[in-house]
Order: structure tokens, then C-alpha cells, then sequence
């Protein structure tokens, strides 16, 4: 677990997504304050603050790629077959094991991250837009970093299912834009709001921009539920498969 | 022209790339889909295409980053073409003749610009996973969110292409200006670079 | 005929010069970080020197128009994308410099590797990678051979054909210029290198000198000892 840290603190692409993830969100919150104050008069103001969190997401989700995807990257052009993952196997050869300790490594530097994210960005609301911040609520901050620590679990799971950090990226970040493809499906059929982003997010968001109102802790509930079965599928394959 | 040729063969007999472009048009076609059942009065492959116009930047981010792969096909392409203005001006080329077929259904030479900007990351970061985060990041994340806080940037950012249905002389300029400036600076790079 | 005339790179080479003739295999040989890499990089337009020049037949690499016509070159890895078949990496390779399509199938022939041009790169053993990386090497039929470390990674068998290989392009009028650590090569001609210097170059006779072996002079030359291993 500790080794673990090691690798992913030593990696350029994790700090590319821990700044990211930590700077964005609040950058956004002066971006935004001039925007939102004409937003305001519409009368959507139980999120502020936390709405801008989404976009510190995808430093959480390029950790939870770089994690696994650093793992299959060769390391050397002499031996084709070589990545990282066969030295890190012979280091620890249980399987089960390593998966969980990456997991926890993961869950613990994004939760940190999350948590400091969100309070940042809910404390420069009450900076900026001091009359119209919501009060600190330490639950919510909560709330807001298990959203992102399971977001970067599920991306985790995701790589290590496809083994390629290029399709989870993918598919994650087109999900995360402005209008997500998620939200779209939700006008097709309102089960797609049981999708993982949708639910996640009402995990701190007390807004219904999808029209669908899930209660917070059974969004906490299915969210985990969805991380929980990729990541059994992942290791179930991750089991299986030749290193 | 042999140079053009060799990144051509290049380009086409990649699975990944081959990949790549099949389920970027898979989605596009299943997004329109959902789009005409949504919003009827908007084009539904347009729609559609704000999202799957990141197909044709993982389409350009793959392209370049395939030389720095296990394997360091870069070396054998530079021993096969040694002069890297030669190099880059094939590989812009070849990219542009693929993209463009793949870009016809559409009928937008915004996503050629796509995939060159893509190009460009990939070959300044040498990582694929890097290249298409940043990517991404710029065309589906930031630009949409500038143009939503700021809306007089509207026009400059570098997914004003696709927004625009005529194409008046300032957006052609922009949708030129970003793929351009993108692609040189990679070329320059490129070219200053020990291999 | 190769020509490397001073080449410097800071901290790397000093003034590296020797000359590798056409017919005869000429080993260039040093301990492992000595720069023997650096010079090929540098001979073949990969990296930049700071000073000096390094010719084949009179022109620099990157000034030849179809320089694979001109010098087969063999670095580590295969060169090719691990997703491609061998005959697909080929091909690009041929079309690069608009040599005919028939010499795909010809220089797998030629390493032995005629049944694997369908498969893909990545399913290469070491060996079969080496023999991929060769036969690109050899798709413009150049009267220039530079190979780097030609052995690592073969098979006693492998090093066998490898040897009997190289002579074989000598013999055929081919400057054969051939970087290794290992001594156990029949070698024409011989530049030491040490430090990023040239310590010695001549025939291996020459070289040899007073010592019993090509070895012997060797290890007294870059002055690793017996039991610094």
C-alpha cells in the first residue's frame, strides 16, 4: 500500500491530474461569480459552489486511469512483453491483494483531494458571493469527496477492465461535458438517472436539473453499488488474465 | 511523396486507429438517434457530433502517439525520413486525407481540424493517455464551459467550428488558426528534439 | 565508408574519430555507458552533436535522399508498432522510400522469417524482434551496415546466424560497422572506446598489441580489471 503511494506520487500524469483536480473547481468559482450572480435572480442557489465541482472530477478521473494505465506501459523497447505490471506481480505475487491496495491508495489520495476541493470552492462561494453562499455543511463536503473517490474507482475499475486508460478517458470525459450523454439518455428513459454520474451526483447536489429526484443516500447506495460491481469484474478478470 | 504515402499505409493499418474511427461513427449514429427523439428540430449528426467529435481527437492523439509505443517506431521513422520538416508535413498531410474521409459523412472540416490538434498533443506529450486527457479537456470541457461564462469568447475558442452552421470569414479563421498554430509547434518541437 | 570526425557532445564524447572502411567488419567496443550508442545516434540523424561531423560515403545521414538505400541501420527494439504485422511495418517501411514491394517478402527470406510476415509485432519473441529490426535493416539492399548491440537478446543459435550474417555482408563489399560490449566477434578493425574517448583503433592485430587476446587488451584499456565485473 505504501509502495503503491510511492508509484503514483511518482508519476508526472498523476500530478497533472492532482493540480487539476485540485485548482479547478475553485478557479471556476471567480470564473463563474459573474455569471451566477445573474443566475441567482432565477432562483437555483442550493448548489452553489458545489456545481463547480464537477469539473475538478476529472482530476480524480485521470488518477484512477494513470494508476493502472502507468502499470501497462512498457518499460522497455528491448523486451516487448515488459511493463511494469510484470515487475510489480513478481513484487506482489497476490493478486487480490495488490488490486486492493492500489484501490485504497487511490481512494485515499482522491478523498483528501475531494475533501479539500470542495471546501475551497464552497469557501470562496461565501468569499465571492458571500449573501447568497450556502452554509458550510461539513455532510455535504463529505458527500462530495466519497462522489469523487467512487468516481475514481470506477475508473480505475474501467481501465482495468479494457487495460487501456484511452477508453475510460474517453468515455468519462465526454460523459462529464456540459450536456452529458447520460442526461440525454434520462429524456429516453428515466432509469438512465440510476446511471453512475447522474446518481453520483445527486449525492451533493440538491438541485433536480435531470428532473428526477433520488434521495441522497440511495444515490450513495446505488453509486456504490456500481462501483463495487466493475470492481469485482475487474478483478475477476484481472485474476484471470496472463500479467 | 513517398514520405506521404509511408504515414498513409501508417495510418490505415493500425487496429487501433481502425477501431477508433468505427466506434466514433457507431456512437455518432446511436447519439443522432437519441437527439431526434429529444430535440426534432435540431441536425441530429451535428448534435450528436459535440460529443463524438472526441473520436477524431483520440483519432489524431493515437496517430502521432503510435511512434512512441514499445517497440520505438519513432527510430524507424526517422531513419526512413531523416529530414523532420519532410516528416511533419507527410504526417500533417496523411492525417488530413484520412480525416477528411472520415469527417465526408458529416460534411464538417471542422473535425480534420480535430484531429490535427490532436496530432499535436500527442506528438508534444508522447503519451496517448496524456494527449487525450488534455485534449478532451480543452474541446469538451473548457471550451464549452468558456463559452458559457464568457459568451463574446465565443468565436475564438477552438471548438467555434462546430457550432457554426455558415461559415463566416472569422470562424473559418479560427477553425484554421487552432489546428495550424497547433501542428507547427509540434513540427518545431519535432524537429529540435533528440529522438 | 563511415566517417565520424570529432564529434563532441558535452559530457558525453570528446572528440570521437575513426573511420569504418568498406569489406571489413569494424567492431566498435566499450564498456556499457561509453558512448558507443551516442556516436551511432548521432552517426545516423537521431541526436545532435555539438561539434564535429560523422559522414556516410561523404554526406550526412539525414542530406541522403533515400537513406535506407544508402545504410541499413539496427538499433534496439524492432522499430515496429506492436499492433502491426511485420509485413505491414515493412511495407510502410518500403514505401517510405519508394523501394518495390518485393523486397518485403525477399528480407524476410533473408532472416528467416518468410511464415511469420503475418504476425503481429508484439507476439515476436526477443530473438524474432532482432531479425524484424535486421530485415528492415536490409530492405533498401545498403552497401552501409550499422548495427547496435546486434546480439542482445539472441539465442546461442540466433548469434550463430547473426555472425555468419555479418561476415557474409563483409564479404560482399559492405562496410559492416558493429557496436557491442561483447568481444567474442571476429572483427576486422577496432575502435575503443572509454569515457566518451577513443583509446585505441587499428586492425585487431594492431590493437592487440603485446596482450594475448583482443580481450586482454581490452579490459587493460578501459582499465576494468579482472574481477570488476
Amino acid at each position: 500500500m505504501r509502495a503503491e503511494l510511492r508509484k503514483l506520487f511518482g508519476l508526472p500524469t498523476a500530478w497533472v491530474g492532482l493540480v487539476l483536480g485540485l485548482i479547478a473547481a475553485p478557479a471556476l468559482v471567480f470564473v463563474n461569480a459573474p455569471g451566477v450572480r445573474r443566475a441567482i435572480e432565477s432562483g437555483e442557489i442550493a448548489d452553489l459552489g458545489y456545481e463547480n465541482l464537477g469539473i475538478g472530477l476529472l482530476g480524480a478521473l485521470i488518477l484512477g486511469v494513470v494508476t493502472v494505465s502507468s502499470e501497462y506501459t512498457s518499460t522497455g523497447d528491448d523486451s516487448p512483453g515488459a511493463h511494469q505490471m510484470t515487475a510489480t506481480l513478481l513484487a506482489m505475487p497476490r493478486r487480490t491483494r495488490l488490486l486492493v491496495a492500489k484501490g485504497m491508495a487511490l481512494a485515499l489520495v482522491v478523498a483528501v483531494q475531494g475533501a479539500l476541493t470542495a471546501s475551497a470552492a464552497v469557501l470562496l462561494t461565501e468569499v465571492v458571493l458571500p449573501e447568497y453562499a450556502p452554509p458550510f455543511a461539513p455532510d455535504r463536503i463529505a458527500a462530495a469527496a466519497l462522489y469523487w473517490t467512487l468516481l475514481a474507482l470506477l475508473a480505475y475499475a474501467v481501465t482495468l477492465i479494457f487495460r487501456n486508460g484511452v477508453i475510460t478517458l474517453t468515455v468519462f470525459i465526454v460523459n462529464s461535458t456540459v450536456v452529458s450523454v447520460s442526461y440525454l439518455l434520462t429524456k429516453l428513459t428515466p432509469w438512465a438517472a440510476y446511471l453512475p454520474d447522474i446518481v453520483g451526483a445527486h449525492m451533493f447536489l440538491r438541485g433536480d436539473a435531470t428532473g428526477v429526484r433520488i434521495a441522497p443516500l440511495t444515490a450513495g447506495l446505488v453509486m456504490t453499488a456500481w462501483v463495487a460491481a466493475l470492481l469485482a469484474v475487474a478483478g475477476y478478470l484481472f485474476h484471470r488474465r496472463p500479467a | 511523396m513517398t514520405a506521404v504515402h509511408a504515414e498513409l499505409r501508417k495510418l490505415i493499418t493500425l487496429p487501433s486507429l481502425r477501431w477508433t474511427a468505427a466506434l466514433t461513427w457507431a456512437a455518432t449514429l446511436v447519439l443522432a438517434l437519441a437527439v431526434r427523439r429529444v430535440a426534432p428540430q435540431e441536425d441530429p449528426i451535428r448534435a450528436a457530433l459535440r460529443w463524438t467529435q472526441a473520436g477524431f481527437l483520440v483519432f489524431g492523439v493515437l496517430a502521432a502517439t503510435q511512434e512512441y509505443e514499445p517497440g520505438g517506431q519513432i527510430r524507424a521513422t526517422l531513419l526512413a525520413v531523416p529530414r523532420r520538416w519532410t516528416l511533419a508535413a507527410a504526417k500533417a498531410v496523411a492525417l488530413i486525407v484520412v480525416a477528411l474521409a472520415l469527417a465526408a459523412p458529416a460534411g464538417s472540416p471542422y473535425l480534420v481540424g480535430v484531429a490535427l490538434v490532436g496530432a499535436a498533443l500527442g506528438s508534444l506529450l508522447r503519451s496517448s493517455v496524456a494527449g487525450v486527457a488534455l485534449g478532451l479537456a480543452i474541446y469538451l470541457v473548457a471550451s464549452p464551459a468558456m463559452r458559457a461564462r464568457l459568451p463574446g469568447s465565443g468565436p475564438w475558442l477552438p471548438d467555434a467550428g462546430l457550432a457554426a452552421e455558415v461559415w463566416p470569414p472569422g470562424a473559418t479563421l479560427t477553425a484554421a488558426a487552432w489546428p495550424l498554430a497547433a501542428t507547427l509547434v509540434a513540427a518545431v518541437v519535432l524537429r529540435r528534439r533528440n529522438a | 565508408m563511415i566517417s565520424i570526425d570529432r564529434v563532441s557532445r558535452p559530457g558525453i564524447l570528446h572528440e570521437v574519430s575513426f573511420v569504418a572502411r568498406p569489406g571489413r567488419v569494424t567492431g566498435f567496443l566499450g564498456p556499457n555507458g561509453a558512448g558507443k550508442t551516442s556516436t551511432v545516434r548521432i552517426l545516423l540523424g537521431l541526436d545532435r552533436a555539438a561539434g564535429g561531423t560523422a559522414l556516410i560515403n561523404n554526406r550526412a545521414y539525414a542530406s541522403w535522399p533515400r537513406p535506407l538505400t544508402v545504410v541499413g541501420a539496427l538499433l534496439d527494439g524492432s522499430g515496429a508498432h506492436r499492433a502491426r504485422t511485420a509485413r505491414a511495418h515493412l511495407r510502410w517501411l518500403a514505401a517510405s522510400n519508394g523501394l518495390p514491394r518485393g523486397r518485403v517478402g525477399e528480407v524476410l527470406d533473408v532472416v528467416g522469417l518468410a511464415g511469420a510476415g503475418g504476425k503481429r509485432a508484439g507476439r515476436f519473441s526477443l530473438g524474432m524482434s532482432r531479425r524484424l529490426g535486421l530485415a528492415a535493416a536490409l530492405l533498401g539492399d545498403p552497401p552501409v551496415l550499422v548495427l547496435d548491440e546486434p546480439f542482445n537478446g539472441l539465442d546461442p543459435a540466433g548469434i550463430h546466424w547473426m555472425r555468419e550474417f555479418l561476415r557474409r555482408c563483409a564479404g560482399e563489399g559492405r562496410t559492416v560497422l558493429l557496436s557491442s560490449h561483447l568481444l567474442d566477434f571476429p572483427v576486422d578493425d577496432v575502435v575503443v572506446i572509454n569515457h566518451g574517448r577513443v583509446v585505441a583503433r587499428g586492425t585487431t592485430a594492431e590493437v592487440t598489441g603485446e596482450h594475448d587476446s583482443l580481450e586482454q587488451a581490452f579490459l587493460s584499456l578501459t582499465g576494468a580489471g579482472a574481477g570488476s565485473w
